[in-house]
């Protein structure tokens, strides 16, 4: 069948095309010979990083310019924006799409901003590390678009291999290797779980679009099961238990701002594509209702032991790896609701908030944990923190203000993420219980986020810690994460209602 | 005369903003702005109170209202930030503002040297402004907020020198006596709302009159309350007005909850004047008449409220034979002239009550800064037998202490002749005529009580003088050379009150003695008249009344001056025979008396020893075992054990990851099966 272009389709891959462009031309400058020398994996590489984040900020104009996919949300005052299927259906130009696009972009922005000064203080700063950011946020970005089977395995499977590398970037370190390897077979583990549900549901369809998930079908028995597989993969993405093992173990080896990237940009295009299609699923009507109860239970669980299994914890990547699957616990939440359809479709908006939050606070930590890891991996236990307010108060601010608002404390964004998500769990009737498992656990949360401030603030400093100091680009990001989660929470409304209208050009 | 109402804010509010001034600058502004700030601004107060005053009585309206700002407002249940100035709070208002202001003025000087002077003057404005709150209330609510106040400012100055112990285990005693009687304040206020569906004083009297006025359909009470339909309204009447009096008890030092005050005097000496004997235990007796007609619906609680003043009047004045402390005799003195006013009211003599309060609010802060000066001349030196012949040294302290003296034994003309004669003709009047022509034996014996109180009252305050003053000196060789009278504006304190101890009595001249000078018929029961509280006796025409009041006069004055004749005679040239008595036949007396009447060791053994026993079991029960272990404990060890559960099973392993994984997959498609099939 010959493919047709028109505009639509080019300014729906425009975000993407710009983010993959971005990798390849990080790669060919770390080619060239700087006034360090030859590719020194010590030195800084302030132009690799300054690429980097010029290529983001045009990929993130590119969700603006006309018929750009934020465009119609952005600009039509509250009205659902008009939206395209485009390359036969494997992708959709919208403002779901773009709306996690968005994050995605900022997310790869912000890495490249604080990784230069920590890679190169560990002496590890190649130019892969951006290529393989931004190659895999062009993958990411089209998951957020995908809207039928194939598109979503590809856009998974690619991303998926440029995150299991930089899991494994510090490849000298035992650690990295072990995360890097466990996490590749797990995702492959997963991956078979996706195949087999996308195919019984093709099976039972016989189409491969999402769309088809709704219709009527001979077999719902076989679709249901097929969904329920679909699900089993995207919870492995995401972290959810029991699919969660290999994230403590690949944060823990990945360098430490790869994990707040791997964090934060994989969860949102996990949930983007998750939301797409519990939201075809749910419209339809085929989809049984235990669909919703197996993602209630895997919220109830996930949000449980996520949070009861940070609470012991000594080193902080893997405290904030238990964290993140927490908050992968809190954000199955508005999945459930959207499957549901309850209190009204916008629910899932609530989901797409959460992540903007989740970005500000997780890049923040894990961009203090880089800044006082300073090239030493032993440097990443709790008593490492002993102290810091005394030497770095700036640093130990930023890491307080990311902490709370994980915590959700009110101040901060992550308090209002938790409260749109709780409330429209306290409002959908049947998934109240869910707002209590999540205001529980998150009071549970409290105890381990406040420990690291505790030993901050109140502790007497061990050994003198030096940190990634100087660096333009890291108390840029830190600047940026503090000053965001503090102003969205007085003026996060112009976002919700940004994301109400993005949920909207899915849900109809 | 104009009168903006909106000023009626103020009164109150200015002393608050006193005590934001001096509590937040105070100590970094020095001694000139705290005073100036301290004292200008109750003065101010005054000003507009009096102000206030004048409109009022100029005016024909009862009373001046205003609203600050709707404070709650849930369902039918509304209760505003409201003043109302009548009569009953232009009185309490001017005894406040005007003996507060001068007793602010003193404190200038007696508190001068202290370390903590701006904390003294944040505190005292403080107390000043909630008093105000008290007394200008317009609901019970606006009162309770005033009541819990001054008792706060209470404890504060009380434990004023909080270096020492002692001090704060009085302010303790002072706040937990308090909080007893507070408990049954408010089951009164909650009582009150279910009756009368409102905590507003003038809404309360509206369903007042309903039930007194039998005719009247009950419409006005709260009908949404079924449950009461099978009490009597006259019990839970009794019940409201007995919890109250609890409250009263309370505040107001009573028998039981009265062991605190004499405690109290543990704080500063303005304080013990301006607080514990002028204006916050008064503020017992002031809750009784804002709610007269309440408590006129319950013979009963009346005869309670009677017979609790009575004793509370005598009992006080026998411990105040013995005592020692300056002050503690002044204490135990106001503890029985408080006793005084709840007999009155008891008696249904709500008039002479206040103005007993007014009277008493003269000569006690005129007695209570006396003693100060004789404290501050003898650098806190407390003790009378450490004292004696202080005449020749401090003799306007003496004049001071003369009038005061004079003033509350009653002596003819004096401020409290005229309250104290009302009031025992209030009793007189009971227990040898009735009210209802039945004469009852209790009152003749609450009558008795009080006018054997009255001979006390002059025996142990002559008592006093002559320890301190007459006689020759016991004092320290090493002090008597700095023996001094006061300075600043101590004496120009004294000097106000000492002309209102002796003239104050002018404020309510019964009828019987209208031919006094500056008097005449037209000016008999200003105050009663003035506040609506004052009740003509009926049932007897005007010469049996005199008769009465004569008889009950001459016996009260007589008792009176026995009182003085004795004190006189006993502790001057009749010394030998009272050491006589106090050695021999009377020593278990006299033990009795110093011990007061063990009343301390009762509670001790009764009530507080209990109470430790009990709080220490729940301490090791409820506390310790339940709430710490079991609970604070015991979760973070479920939860923590939870973490240290999953923490383990995170092997590292990858086959052991797989396991999870696949037996979590296959766990959740058994479960979706089986609801599938179920569903199907």
């Amino acid at each position: 069948m010959p493919i047709n272009l028109v505009s639509a389709d080019y300014a729906a891959i425009l975000p993407a095309v710009i983010l993959i462009a971005t990798g390849l031309a990080v790669l060919i400058a770390d080619l060239f010979v700087t006034d360090d020398g030859y590719d020194n994996p010590s030195s800084e590489k302030s132009h690799l990083v300054w690429i980097g984040v010029c290529g983001a900020a045009l990929a993130f104009a590119a969700l603006f310019v006309p018929s750009g996919l934020l465009f119609g949300a952005w600009s039509e005052n509250g009205v659902a924006s008009g939206s395209e299927v485009v390359f036969l259906g494997a992708l959709r130009l919208d403002a779901f799409g773009g709306f996690a696009a968005a994050i995605i972009i900022v997310a790869a922005g912000l890495t490249t901003l604080s990784s230069g000064g920590y890679l190169a203080a560990q002496g590890q700063n190649r130019g892969e590390f951006y290529g393989l950011v931004y190659l895999g946020g062009g993958a990411m970005v089209l998951l957020a678009q995908a809207t039928n089977l194939i598109s979503i395995f590809v856009a998974i499977e690619t991303l998926s291999l440029t995150v299991y590398v930089l899991a494994g970037f510090f490849r000298k370190w035992k650690l990295g290797a072990e995360g890097a390897a466990k996490y590749f077979i797990l995702g492959a583990f997963s991956s078979g779980f996706l195949l087999l549900g996308m195919a019984f549901v093709y099976g039972a369809t016989g189409e491969i679009s999402l769309a088809a998930l709704g219709k009527s079908t001979a077999d719902p028995y076989l679709m249901n099961v097929g969904l329920l597989l679909i699900l089993v993969g995207f919870g492995f993405k995401v972290g959810a238990v029991p699919f969660h093992s290999w994230v403590p173990d690949a944060y823990q080896g990945a360098p430490a701002t790869a994990a707040g990237w791997m964090a934060v940009a994989v969860k949102v295009c996990s949930f983007a594509a998750l939301i797409r299609v519990v939201v075809a699923a749910g419209q339809g009507g085929v989809a049984d209702a235990a669909i919703g109860k197996m993602l209630a239970a895997l919220a109830v669980v996930t949000m449980v032991l996520g949070n009861l299994a940070a609470l012991n914890q000594t080193n902080i990547k893997r405290m904030l790896a238990y964290s993140g699957i927490a908050h992968s616990g809190y954000l199955l939440i508005p999945v459930v609701l959207a499957f549901q359809g309850t209190p009204d479709p916008k629910v899932g908006a609530g989901a797409l908030f959460y992540l903007v939050a989740y970005l500000l606070m997780t890049i923040g930590a894990f961009t203090v944990v880089a800044m006082v890891s300073n090239g030493d991996t032993d440097r990443e236990e709790l008593e490492s923190y002993n102290g810091l307010a005394k030497r770095q108060p700036f640093v130990a601010f930023a890491m307080t203000v990311s902490l709370l608002s994980l915590a959700g404390m009110p101040g901060t964004v992550g308090f209002l993420g938790k409260l749109t998500i709780f409330k429209d769990a306290v409002y959908s009737g049947p998934y109240l219980y869910l707002a209590f498992v999540g205001i529980l656990a998150s009071l549970v949360s409290v105890y381990y986020y406040l420990r690291p401030i505790v030993a901050m603030y109140f502790r007497e400093e061990g050994e003198t810690i030096e940190i990634v100091e100087n660096n333009w680009g890291v108390k840029l990001t830190l600047v940026l994460t503090s000053f965001g989660t503090i102003a969205l929470f007085f003026c996060g409304k112009s976002v919700h209602e940004l994301s109400v209208r993005s949920i909207q050009s899915i849900t109809g | 005369m104009d009168f903006n109402p909106s000023l009626l804010a103020l009164i109150p509010i200015l002393p608050l903003i006193g005590f934001v001034l001096n509590g937040c600058f105070g100590n970094r502004m020095g001694r000139q702005f705290v005073s100036i700030v301290g004292c200008a601004l109750p003065i101010t107060s005054f000003v507009i109170a009096f102000r206030a005053f004048q409109a009022l009585r100029g005016s024909e309206s009862e009373a001046i209202r205003h609203t600050l700002f709707e404070w709650i407002h849930v369902g039918s249940f509304q209760v505003d930030m409201a003043f109302t100035f009548d009569g009953l709070s232009a009185v309490m208002c001017l005894v406040v503002t005007g003996i507060g202001s001068l007793i602010h003025l003193y404190s200038t000087g007696y508190m001068r040297g202290d370390k903590s002077y701006a904390r003294f003057f944040a505190y005292l404005n403080l107390f000043t402004a909630f008093m105000l709150m008290l007394v200008l209330g317009d609901n019970l609510l606006v009162l309770f907020v005033g009541w819990e106040g001054v008792g706060l400012c209470s404890y504060l100055l009380i434990g004023f020198w909080h270096e020492d112990a002692a001090n704060c285990d009085a302010g303790r005693k002072a706040f937990i006596f308090n909080r007893v009687g507070d408990l049954g304040f408010l089951i009164g206020v909650f009582l009150i709302f279910t009756l009368f569906g409102s905590v507003n004083f003038a809404e309360i009297l509206v369903g007042v009159e309903s039930i007194s006025d039998v005719t009247a359909p009950a419409s006005s009470l709260n009908s949404a309350m079924p449950m009461w339909g099978t009490v009597a309204i006259g019990t839970l009447i009794t019940a409201i007005t007995l919890c109250l009096f609890v409250g009263a008890t309370g505040k107001s030092a009573q028998i039981p909850l009265f062991p605190w005050l004499p405690d109290a005097m543990a704080g500063p000496t303005p304080v013990s004047a301006l607080i514990h004997a002028a204006t916050m235990v008064t503020s017992g007796v002031y809750l009784c008449c804002r709610l007269m007609p309440l408590f006129s619906l319950s013979p009963q609680t009346l005869g309670v409220i009677a017979a609790i003043g009575a004793c509370t009047a005598l009992l006080a004045a026998l411990i105040a034979l013995s005592q020692t402390d300056i002050k503690k005799v002044l204490a135990y003195s106001t503890v029985s002239q408080l006793g005084y006013m709840f007999f009155a009211i008891g008696m249904g003599a709500y008039s002479a009550a206040l103005f007993h309060v007014v009277t008493h609010a003269f000569f006690k802060a005129l007695l209570f800064l006396g003693s100060g000066s004789v404290i501050h001349a003898m650098h806190h030196e407390q003790d009378m037998r450490k004292m004696g012949g202080l005449r020749r040294q401090l003799p306007f302290t003496h004049l001071i202490f003369i009038i005061g003296t004079l003033a509350i034994a009653g002596v003819p003309f004096f401020s409290g002749f005229f309250s104290k004669d009302e009031i025992l003709f209030s009793g007189f009047f009971a227990a040898f005529h009735g009210h209802d022509g039945h004469v009852h034996f209790q009152d003749q014996l609450f009558w008795g009580m009080a006018t054997l109180t009255a001979g006390l009252t002059a025996f142990y305050m002559l008592r006093m003088v002559a320890l301190t003053f007459w006689g020759k000196s016991n004092v320290d060789d090493k002090l008597v050379d700095h023996v001094h009278e006061p300075g600043g504006w101590m004496p120009f304190s004294l000097a106000v009150l000492a002309v209102l101890s002796v003239f104050g009595g002018i404020l309510n001249v019964p009828e019987l003695l209208h031919w006094l000078p500056f008097v005449g018929e037209e000016r008999t029961f200003l105050l009663g008249n003035f506040t609506g509280l004052h009740h003509a006796h009926t049932g007897i025409d005007l010469d049996a009344l005199h008769k009465l009041e004569w008889t009950s006069l001459i016996i009260s004055v007589g008792v009176g001056a026995t009182g003085l004749a004795a004190a006189w005679y006993l502790y001057g040239p009749g010394r030998a025979l009272l050491d006589g008595f106090v050695n021999g036949a009377g020593k278990k007396l006299v033990r009795i008396s110093e011990n007061k009447f063990y009343i301390d060791e009762v509670y001790q053994i009764l009530i507080v020893t209990p109470f430790q026993f009990a709080s220490y079991v729940m301490f090791i029960l409820i506390d310790r075992f339940l709430i710490d272990g079991v609970m604070v404990g015991g979760s973070a060890l479920v939860v923590r054990s939870f973490g240290e559960f999953f923490r383990r099973m995170q092997s590292g392993f990858v086959p052991a990851y797989l396991l999870t994984f696949g037996c979590g997959a296959l766990v959740l498609l058994f479960i979706m099966m089986s609801l599938l099939n179920g569903a199907g």
